[in-house]
Parts: C-alpha cells; structure tokens; sequence
C-alpha cells in the first residue's frame, strides 16, 4: 500500500511536470529552452551517431564521395539559378534582385538524424560553428529541401518544405504568377504533394510547369529562383477564387543526404 | 526462499536502464527515423524500451522510465512537436503497462510469471501508447497530426512495434533477470509426485518459511506442511531407540523426523530440551549406531547431498529411483532400515516376548502386561528407563512431556488389563524413553529397538487434509506442549495453517 502511494505520488508529479512543460513549450511557440537544452545534450552525440551511420552508409571513401556531392549541390543550385535567368532575364533580374546572388554561399551538410512519424524535420550536422543560421534556405541537388528552424553549436535542424508547418512563396517559372506552397503532411507516402495556391484567380495552371521558389527579404527564409518541383495536377474547385494544383517536389525527401544551407556571406 | 542477486548485479541493471534509454533516443533518431522501411512507418524503439521495462518490473519504474523516454525524445534536436508531449504519454504508458500486470498477476491464482501474459500486456501497452501519441498531437493540434495522416501511420507504427516487442520484451527481460532475486523451485521429486498439481505446488511451498530461524535452537524451521510436501519422495531415517523420537507425545515425529538428504538440519525436540534442561549426554546431534561410526552431523545446506555413511554399508540414495538399486541400510545386523515407506512396511517389527505386534502405547510401557520384558528381534532384552537407572532422570517438572501423554489411556488400559502390582509402573510424567536414549548413549547396554510401523508411530496418522498428506493438528489445540506458543505465533506470523 505504501509502495504504491508513494508510486502513485510520483506518477502524479510527473504528469505535473510534463503538462507544465507542454504549456511552456506552448507558451513560447514551440521554441522553449527545453528544445535548446535538448539540442546541446543530443546534438553532438546525434553528430556523431551519423558520422557513424554514413561511414557504414558510404564504404570506406565516403568522404570523397560527400565532398564530391557537396560540389555538386553547389553547381546545381548555381545552374539552377542561372537557367532560371535565360528563361526570362530582364523579369528576373529585377524581380528576383539577382543582382546580389554572389553574395550567397552554399554550406555543405549531411543529414544525420529524422524526426518521428508525425512530424517532417531532419537534423544536419553542421551548425552555428558552420555559420548556418535560423531561417536559411536548404537546397540539394533535385531542388528545395527546406529551411533551418533552430540551430545548435553542431547540428541544424531543418523544417522540411512538405511539412504542414510550412508554407513556401513560389512563382511559375513560365508565367510568373505568384502564389503559396504548403505541405500536406503526407510526406510519409514517399513522393509527398505539396498543395500550392496561386493569388491571382485568373492565371491558368497547367500540368507540367515548374515551380521556383519567389525568394523573402534578405534571402530569409528562402531564396529566390531555386526549383521545387513540377505541377502534377489541377485541384481548382469550379467556383473557386483561386486556383490550386498538387505539385510533385524535385527533391526526395525520404532519402535526403547531403544538402547545402545558403548563408549569407 | 529467495536468493538475492549481488549488489554488483542490481547497481549495473539499475546503470543500464538509462544508457539504454539514451541509447534508444539516439538509435531512433538516427537511424531508424531515417531506415526506408515500406509503409513508410518506423516502430518507436523507446516506447518498445519503456513498455518492456514497464512489463518486467514495478509502476514506479515504469512511470520514471516513460516520462524521461518521452523526455528525451521530446528534446532531441529533430523533434518538432511540443516538449512534454511524448513524456506524458510515455510515463501513463509505462505506469499503465506495468499496473496492468501487476494486476494481471495478483488476479491470477498461482501468482506463476507467464511469459505469455508478459509479453501480451507489454503489446497493449505498445498500441496504447502509439495511439497516445497520435491523440495528444491531435490534443495540442498540431498541424502534421491530422486525420489522414493518424490513418496512415498509426497502423503500420503499432505493426512494426508489434513485431519487434518479443524480441524487445526477451532483451529486457533476460537483463532485468540478472537484478532479480532467483526464487526457489520445488525438487525434481516434487514435481514427479505432484506432476498434475505443480503449479499450485510450487506457489503453495513459496509461501513456506524455510529460512525462518527459531531463537534458542540454532537451527532452522521448517513448517510441517512444508516439511511433509518437501520430504515427500526423498529418503528418510526413522529411528529407533536412540531416544531422539520422543515417544512422550505422539505427534513428535512430525517434527523429528530426521531429514538426511536436502533436508537440512531442523530441529527437534529433543535436541532442543536437552540444551535447555541440561540433558548430560547429548551435547551436539549426532547420528550414531552401534557400530560407533560417527557420522556427519545433520547440519548440510539445503542444495547439497549430503551423504552419510553407516559403518561402511551403504549410503543414503537421494532419489527415489536409486533408493531401489541402494541396499538399505543395516544396523548391527538385526534389521533393514527402510528407505521408503514400502520398504519399512517390510521391516520385521519389534516383536514382543509372546509373539505379538505390540502397539506403540504397550511398548511405552518398557514391558508386557504380564511383565515380560520386551523382546527385540527374538532376543530379549532388557530396556533401561528412568526407575531402573535413577541417576539418569530428568527432573521430574521439567523436560517432560505434557500431561496429555498417555493421559487416560494408559490408566484406562491398566485398570481395564487388571494391571498387577508387581509390575514396574512408571508414573505418568515420567519419560522412560529419554532414559533409554541416555543409556544408550552413555554406552550402556540397551535395547536396539526396530522401526516398523505401528511401534513409534501410530499405524495410521490421522490426516487432516486428504489432499496434501497433511497431519492432523488436533493435537495442537490440545497439548500443552511448550512448543506450541511458539508454533502458533510462528505460523501467525507467516500466515500458515494454525
């Protein structure tokens, strides 16, 4: 009896603690001291975990491989941008003020760990030492992955662009209409659809055209003129005000690597 | 009786518990988080930990080890969701889990640890706790658990947990195995008499108080219940004339009988009254004959065999298999001591000088109602008792039986046999037997009584319980026995039968 008193006296202080921690995390938006803490204690060993698991993952010459991807990544997103240019440059140029593009660099960084079921984050492990920030833009070498929503002295962690929590302005590469990329929390089903909504209720949307992405303030959180996929189908309800598509993305999500976080210089 | 595990042990699973934890945080993040399994799910290895931890062992360490699982994942640098969710919902898994069985157990009628029933409540717990997960993010409505996609991930989450908790369940139960105390199991014999009761056998004699220590004797009580159940199949040692069977009340040889294999030493009686009332000539227990071989005192740990040898004749069988191959025991040549029951039945009883099976309350009495003297074996011999050897008696107030002793029946039969004057009367307090064990120990020439059936014992002790052989314990509320305020209070104490 008093075994199971004192049991329950301790299940009831946990319960306590785990409802004010909730509500504190609730409070602050999901970025409470909790997850800081969290992130210093496991950060490092998660960083080391996946130096472990890619050097099972990539043989013996992994690094070579990694440096090489890494290369690649930035190539692509340089090509990516630049044929973005060639489709309508006067436009772009002053619409994407890609005029300071060179002011960009791609830090390269692999991902090391996943978040559960429900949710679509992944951990890099390169961090604030690497000058990788929150709000930056995480590209690889299909497209856009996603942005960093915190950061630790060693690992990142990125919201992926097919989570529900995040929305992406884009722009039609071919007409330049503007609208909203969200994700649809199905990413679980391999090639996850992002839903997007096109602001003008006029512009027409086509199966087939590509998606970039319309580019924040600063490059933050995302920059301007990366691809993030093509549009699969029209979804636009008769009636409707705006018209919406599912969009397939470049990128896989499920079998991320090595991608690139643009920093500012 | 229960043998506890080393401190080393229990301080390294009690170690264990939270490396595993971290171990398993980690292990999901980085790996199996990110594993292509198909269905596109992964099983949660830390609710797979903290159930099995829950199942194995108390609510309180199931609560303490979910709240800080969840807790960690919780925190671990990926996870998007609110810190505290997952700890909620790990710590009411795992007091949940381990509640559950506990219940489970004490419902159950033996208390038997199945397996089975282990490995079933850890799987409820599984699902609960992958549908907690889903209901508390759906709680907090948080926009990546949504009604489509709890559709799509909560089947194939609680498969994939459902397939890896056996083999979860077997780790954790294999290592929190090491920190627990071994409980002791029934003997082989046991189990071969009682093969259709043994699991009620075994949760009936866990009970048992087998390591209880008497004060003042030194040794160790068994309880007769015990006792009988554990003695059953085993060799035993009856003996004779040795005066360690007090014949003063008849249901001594409940508790005197001498265990020589696995049994141990208990105490007796007569062992005990002879410490305490100074009986001269028996300082230490020791089995002798009359060869004058001594033989190993009856003080050997329960788990060992102890073999004690006889004049070089043989030795005791410890099972009942070898008690058949095993010439029995011989003493001086004038009787076969049996090992079994079967074989005492065979054992020539003492015979009287007319030829008569005498009862056991005739022969208390040293001689025949005619006065002959007894007769052992066709050869007269004379007993030495305490009016014949006055030196020898006990003080009369002491260190004799109650008066419950012959009381009645002895008058009873004296006056209904017309009892001649001439023949040596004892008084009723008197204890001849004592007298004779003395004699023979002093090395004087006594008689060398014979077990058999019907002498020492009654011809049929009474059974109280037809089902466990248990004697009878009317004597108990009867007696006056020294003994028997102890005895209750003991049995009191461990909740036995009084």
């Amino acid at each position: 009896m008093l075994e199971s008193r004192r049991t329950r006296l301790v299940l009831i202080i946990l319960l306590i603690l785990a409802l004010a921690l909730i509500t504190l995390d609730f409070r602050d938006g999901g970025n409470s001291d909790a997850h800081s803490l969290g992130g210093r204690l496991f950060g490092p060993v998660e960083h080391v975990a996946g130096d472990v698991t890619g050097w099972f993952k990539g043989g013996g010459n992994s690094a070579e491989i990694a440096a090489l991807q890494q290369q690649n990544d930035q190539l692509r997103s340089e090509l990516a941008q630049a044929q973005s240019d060639n489709t309508d440059a006067a436009q772009l140029a002053s619409l994407l003020h890609l005029s300071n593009k060179d002011h960009y660099k791609v830090v390269p960084a692999t991902v090391v760990a996943a978040g559960g079921a429900y949710s679509d984050t992944v951990t890099l492990n390169a961090g604030s030492a690497s000058g990788i920030a929150a709000n930056e833009t995480v590209l690889n070498g299909s497209g856009l992955v996603g942005t960093i929503v915190s950061v630790t002295t060693s690992t990142a962690t990125v919201q992926l662009a097919t989570d529900a929590q995040s929305t992406v302005g884009v722009r039609m590469a071919g007409t330049g209409q503007i609208g909203a990329l969200s994700g649809t929390a199905d990413s679980f089903s391999g090639s996850a659809p992002l839903r997007l909504t096109l602001f003008d209720a006029t512009a027409a949307l086509r199966p087939g055209e590509e998606v970039i992405t319309f580019g924040s303030v600063g490059g933050r959180p995302y920059v301007p003129g990366v691809p993030v996929g093509t549009v699969t189908t029209v979804t636009t309800e008769p009636g409707s005000l705006t018209p919406t598509a599912l969009v397939k993305p470049y990128a896989d999500f499920t079998g991320l690597g090595v991608v690139g976080v643009v920093v500012s210089k | 009786m229960s043998t506890e595990p080393p401190l080393a042990a229990r301080a390294l699973v009690a170690a264990a518990l939270p490396v595993a934890l971290f171990a398993a945080v980690v292990a999901q993040l980085t790996i199996v988080n990110r594993l292509p399994l198909p269905g596109g799910d992964a099983p949660d290895l830390v609710l797979l930990l903290v159930t099995a931890v829950a199942a194995v062992s108390t609510p309180l360490t199931g609560a303490v080890t979910g709240f800080f699982g969840g807790l960690a994942l919780d925190v671990a640098p990926p996870a998007s969701h609110y810190a505290g969710e997952y700890a909620l919902v790990f710590c009411l898994t795992g007091y949940g889990t381990a509640k559950l069985r506990s219940v489970l157990y004490a419902a159950s009628p033996t208390g038997e640890r199945d397996p089975l029933t282990t490995l079933t409540v850890m799987m409820i717990g599984v699902a609960a706790g992958e549908a907690g997960k889903a209901a508390v993010g759906r709680l907090l409505s948080d926009p990546n658990v949504t009604n489509a996609a709890i559709r799509h991930v909560l089947p194939g989450a609680v498969a994939y947990d459902l397939l890896l908790s056996p083999l979860v369940l077997w780790v954790v139960s294999r290592v929190a195995a090491l920190a627990r105390p071994k409980p002791e199991r029934a003997t082989r014999g046991d189990l071969i008499h009682f093969g259709h009761l043994a699991t009620a056998f075994r949760a009936a004699s866990a009970g048992a108080t087998p390591g209880l220590r008497l004060a003042g004797t030194g040794g160790s009580y068994l309880s007769p219940a015990a006792a009988l159940n554990k003695g059953r199949g085993e060799p035993r040692l009856r003996f004779a004339g040795s005066g360690w069977i007090s014949q003063a009340a008849p249901h001594a040889h409940k508790e005197l009988r001498l265990r020589l294999a696995a049994g141990g030493a208990k105490y007796s009686v007569a062992n005990h009254r002879a410490a305490k009332y100074g009986q001269p000539s028996r300082p230490e227990p020791r089995l002798r004959f009359d060869g004058g071989a001594s033989v190993r005192r009856v003080r050997s740990p329960a788990r060992r065999v102890p073999r004690i040898r006889f004049d070089g004749t043989s030795e005791l069988p410890r099972s009942p298999a070898a008690a058949r191959r095993v010439p029995r025991l011989r003493f001086d040549g004038t009787g076969a001591l049996g090992n079994r029951q079967s074989v005492a039945r065979r054992v020539p009883r003492l015979r009287l000088a007319d030829g008569r099976a005498r009862s056991f309350f005739r022969t208390n009495r040293g001689s025949t109602p005619d006065g002959q003297p007894l007769v052992a074996g066709g050869r007269a011999r004379k007993l030495h008792f305490a009016a014949n050897s006055p030196g020898q008696a006990p003080p009369r107030k002491v260190g004799t039986p109650g008066r419950n002793w012959l009381r009645g029946t002895g008058a009873a039969w004296a006056a209904g046999r017309g009892r001649s004057a001439a023949t040596p009367r004892f008084s009723r307090r008197s204890a001849p037997q004592w007298s004779a064990g003395n004699a023979l120990y002093n090395g004087h020439k006594s008689v060398k009584r014979k077990p058999g059936r019907g002498w020492l014992r009654p011809a049929r002790p009474k059974r109280a319980n037809w089902y466990t052989g248990a004697r009878s314990t009317s004597w108990l509320r009867r007696s006056r026995n020294p003994w028997r305020r102890r005895r209750q209070r003991l049995l009191r104490l461990v909740g036995g039968r009084r």
